[in-house]
């Protein structure tokens, strides 16, 4: 119930930012007015989730369900966190343009550079206090359970959103890739991030 | 295993969760190759550039031309400006043009032309006529 109640809450939050930048107006057909609000609500209940677990109270039944979160959860909440900064982004002309501009050895050190910021996440996580290395795990069992992991599922995300968006239409797969890996930087910080806030 | 655990007790990870390890690893590995093996391929020719017609519809009063460009080489176009010619005996009757804003390397992009007179009466003629480097 609460994904719909933060649903709900985020299209009525979007309906009134879209009229007051007059984004919405009189003489929009109707489905393109519906179509605008519903899009821009799926990131804005994102936000509205990440409010409220950040700035909320929390009953005891939901710390002690935070604090056993498992494998599968941790890589759950990285996507919820990669869908949401990719989502927010994609739509974009710039990741795009950002993508033509480059030549494919900066996308080769801009996808390491993901891995290693996405990597160096799961130390802050340390500073937090919070326990993001579990005891008895290898270093390199982490890396590759998590951080490769979580990489690669922010390049599936990438993807998926830009297909969404329309920005795959006639074109090859280096440009494709390109586009995937500009987008696949936001979704990875954004997959680290949630696996930290969350 | 219970739902909350990382892991089988030894910090060393479920078969399910090293196959999902496995498989980002293939898939990450493979996209930068990929990108390593089209960046040693040094294709950075300028575009290379063909129009073609789609097809040609009627409208209310007049007719819409679908366009395509297609890039052949290995950088992209920014900007391309393509024209369409209607001749007649050597003549140019009507010209119209528009701009792709991006066509890729190795991609293409549609788009279209409005004439007032039929294409189909006169001999319609295609041509790139710049573009700009991202």
């Amino acid at each position: 119930m609460d994904g719909f109640a933060a649903f709900a809450v985020a299209f009525a939050a979007s309906a009134g930012v879209l009229l007051l930048f007059n984004l919405v107006h009189r003489g929009m057909s109707a489905d393109e007015i519906i179509g605008k609000i519903t899009l821009q609500a799926v990131p804005a209940s994102f936000g509205a989730v990440l409010a409220r677990a950040q700035l909320g109270e929390k009953s005891d039944r939901e710390e002690r369900a935070e604090r056993e979160t498992g494998y599968w959860g941790e890589l759950f909440h990285m996507m919820a966190g990669a869908i949401f900064f990719a989502f927010n982004v994609a739509p974009t002309e710039e990741i795009v343009v950002i993508s033509h501009k480059m030549t494919h050895w900066h996308a080769l050190a801009l996808a390491l550079a993901s891995i290693v910021a996405m990597h160096a996440f799961v130390y802050a996580a340390e500073f937090r206090g919070q326990a993001a290395v579990p005891e008895g795990m290898s270093r390199s069992s982490l890396f590759a359970r998590f951080t490769l992991t979580g990489y690669a599922m922010a390049l599936v995300v990438s993807a998926a959103v830009l297909w969404l968006f329309g920005r795959f239409d006639g074109d090859a797969t280096a440009p494709v890739l390109m586009a995937v890996i500009v987008l696949g930087f936001p979704a990875a910080i954004g997959a680290a991030a949630a696996r930290l806030i969350l | 295993m219970s739902e909350g655990e990382k892991d089988d007790g030894r910090g060393r990870g479920t078969f399910w969760q090293w196959l999902a390890a496995v498989l980002g690893i293939v898939l990450i590995v493979g996209c930068l190759s990929f990108l390593i093996w089209e960046g040693l391929g040094r294709d950075d020719a300028p575009p290379d550039i063909t129009l073609t017609t789609i097809g040609m519809v009627p409208q209310r009063d007049r007719w819409l031309v679908t366009i395509r460009a297609v890039n052949h080489a290995g950088s992209t176009a920014a900007r391309l400006g393509a024209v369409g010619e209607l001749r007649e005996g050597g003549q140019v009757v009507e010209t119209s043009e528009t701009t792709f804003d991006y066509v890729p390397a190795h991609s293409e992009r549609e788009a279209g032309l409005f004439f007032t007179r039929d294409p189909a009466k006169f001999e319609l003629r295609l041509r790139a006529v710049g573009y700009e480097q991202p």
